[in-house]
Formats: structure tokens, sequence, C-alpha cells
């Protein structure tokens, strides 16, 4: 167990990073810092720290600091966690952060998320349908019910910031697995009742690298900072997979317009009158 | 074939073992129950028990369906195991070649032992 050596109580964090230069080092080694805490300090708030005050060629990639991009996803005190998203006073008074598991590292706590976002194009993750000629030029919208939106609008969710992977025990033994992210959004187009892409998406999933190589460890579910549960999103893939989309058929374009509805075009206002003055 | 059919076969199999095993359970180590019912009235181990099984259609069809099972249910796993530990597609490929042919191998084998059983 780590030996404790920063203290939460008169407010000095000890912050213990991993830091890799592919330059110099063959591999990563620890380096640590004492940080002042603030009020509402995240992990990623005491990096800035770091970077700004102590040693500017730290490394980590961030971008909106509120937990929406997925950019700062590292690995905090053995748990993958978005650094922005994470309260040191969480954490102890020793807080160990090292990049993403299962990734490699460009430098320092950057990741490669290369490998995620080829994973993620490989499964064809857009609508696909046959009346292509109303997908290239629409001329309405498709009807769709809440129910429907009910079924896959949670892993519509997802930020692609590649915790999950991280936390996956498969993907950690198993390279050629795709990995919760890439199945997850599967699921999220083939329960949208727009889809009608299964038969081409299940050339790529149904494989043991792909649904089937998933142990239901659950641990991607538990790591998602926007709380998608990709273990169940495989679990519907693999039924889906038997016996098809959960939606009967595809969506069709709304029929018609309804009663008053006015295009943009004819609902501009006509010009006011001149002033009678 | 799909993994998906491949997967679904795993299931039917582990099903049959089920059944198939109960059976054996039954037949082989609650015999002594079975007797009390009346069921059975000679020891189920004993030579002319087992012959008397083997020889008739139902005992070679359930010796070798109980292989198939158990086999397929089996080997499945295995390549599933062995995919993860060495994960790369020429391994993949090793493994499932593997695994196919000790399966054939073995349950020709054993279809070729439970044929003259029938015979005896």
């Amino acid at each position: 167990m780590a030996k404790l050596t920063g203290d939460t109580e008169s407010g000095v964090l000890t912050l213990r990073v991993a830091r890799y230069n592919p330059e110099q080092d063959e591999a990563a080694r620890p380096q640590e810092w004492k940080v002042k805490i603030l009020p509402g300090m995240t992990v990623l708030d005491a990096l800035f720290a770091i970077k700004e005050e102590q040693d500017g060629s730290l490394a980590f990639r961030c971008s909106c600091r509120m937990g929406v991009c997925g950019s700062c996803g590292m690995f905090i005190n053995g748990k993958p966690r978005l650094a922005c998203n994470t309260q040191v006073s969480e954490l102890g008074s020793v807080v160990e952060v090292a990049p993403l598991p299962n990734h490699d590292a460009i430098k320092d706590l950057v990741p490669d998320l290369s490998l995620t976002f080829s994973r993620h194009r490989a499964v064809l993750p857009y609508l696909m349908r046959r009346d292509t000629a109303e997908m290239e030029s629409p001329t309405r919208e498709y009807h769709q019910t809440p129910e429907e939106l009910a079924r896959y609008v949670q892993f519509t969710y997802c930020l692609k910031c590649s915790l999950c992977l991280a936390a996956c025990p498969t993907a950690a033994t198993k390279e050629q697995f795709l990995g919760p992210q890439a199945l997850g959004q599967v699921y999220r187009y083939v329960a949208d009742s727009r889809d009608e892409g299964l038969a081409e998406r299940a050339g790529v999933v149904d494989a043991s690298h792909g649904v089937f190589g998933c142990h239901l460890a659950g641990a991607c579910s538990e790591a998602c900072p926007k709380g998608v549960d990709p273990a169940l999103a495989i679990q519907l893939l693999k039924r889906s997979l038997f016996s098809g989309p959960p939606h009967r058929s595809a969506a069709q374009v709304v029929p018609a317009f309804p009663e008053g509805h006015q295009t943009p075009e004819a609902a501009v206002r006509p010009k006011a009158p001149p002033p009678s003055v | 074939m799909r993994e998906s059919r491949l997967w679904a076969l795993h299931l039917i199999c582990g099903a049959g073992l089920l059944v198939l095993l109960s059976l054996h359970m039954g037949v082989m180590h609650y015999a002594s129950i079975l007797a009390l019912l009346g069921w059975v009235r000679e020891p189920v181990l004993s030579f002319s028990s087992v012959a008397e099984r083997g020889r008739g259609a139902a005992g070679a069809v359930t010796y070798v369906l109980l292989l198939g099972f158990a086999l397929y249910h089996g080997l499945y796993g295995l390549r599933g195991i062995l995919g993860e530990i060495w994960s790369t597609p020429k391994a993949v490929r090793f493994i499932n070649a593997g695994v196919v042919i000790f399966g054939l191998a073995v349950l020709v084998y054993g279809v070729t032992v439970a044929a003259q059983a029938a015979r005896l």
C-alpha cells in the first residue's frame, strides 16, 4: 500500500504521476509533486497547478473541463476516470495518476485513442437505410415515438472517452476485441427505429473478437462517466443478432405534415404596415 | 460460420448435457433409488447391464449424443480461453483448426466404440 505522504487536513496533496517520454524512457517512471489543495479542486486542476507552477513539461490532454468532451481520461487511483470530473477531496492525500490502461501512451498522461476511433468507425456508426434517396435528399423527418427513442437514448450519451475500454478485462488480454465503446455504439444504431443496418454491422461484430468476446464483467458500465451501460448494450446486441432489432420495421418518413403546419418559407411573417401617423 | 450460430450451438449443447447428465446420474449413481422404485432389477454396473445398455439403439444414440454435446460444449469453451491467451489471427486459426481436428477425431473414435458395443 502506498505510504501517505500528503495531508488533506493541512491542505497539501501529493500527486504521483507516471511520466513517460518516448524519446527518453523505455518505460513509465513515477514522479511526485505536492500541490496546495483549493476548494472544489479536481485532479485536472491539480495537474494544471503542476504544469503552471512546477513542471511545464508534464503532458496531459483536456478540453472542456466540465465532463462533456471526454478528453481527460486517466487512470486515477486505480480506476479509469475523467480528471476534470474527479474531485481530489474524494481520493485521499496521495493521488496516483497514470495513462489509460489498454492504450499506448503518446507521452505522460496522453493516451493514443486512434485504436478506439478506428474501431468505432469499423462498426458503421451512422444510420443506414434502404431508402437511400430519402437519406441523401431528405424531404421530411423520420417518425419516431418517445418509446422508440427511450430504447437507445442512453447509448447516445457516449463521449468516446475510452474509459470503458481502459476498464475492460477482455480488451486487456485480447488485442482483437472490438471493445465496449464500439459494441455499445453498434447497439445504439441497431436499436434506433430509423436504422436498417443490422445485417451489415453483423458482418463486423458477429465474431469471437466481437460481441461474443465479452465476458460480461461489467467494468465498462462501472467506469462510464455518463452513466451509459455498454455491458447491457452488448447483451442486447447478442439478442438482436438472433432475433433482429427491437423494432419490427424501420421508421417511415412522417406521413403528412400536421394540420396547420406551415413550411418555414410560408411561415415568414408579412412585413408590418407602415406607421399611419 | 458466424459466431452467433456457434454460440447458440454451445448453449443447445449445454442444455442437452443437462438432460443427458441427469439421465446418467440417475442411472449410474442413484440406481439404489431406482431399484427401490422397481425400475432396475440387477446391479447397473455389472458387465451384463453395461453391455445391455450399449447394445440397444437408444443406449448407443444416448452415448453418442452425450459425447457430441460434451465435446462441442467443452471444446468451444477451451477455444474461447485459448483465443484470449493467443489472440493473433494466425494463432486463432491454429486454435480453431486444432479444436476441430481433435473434436472430430474423438467423436469418430467414440462413435466407433459405441457401434462396436452395439454389436456385442
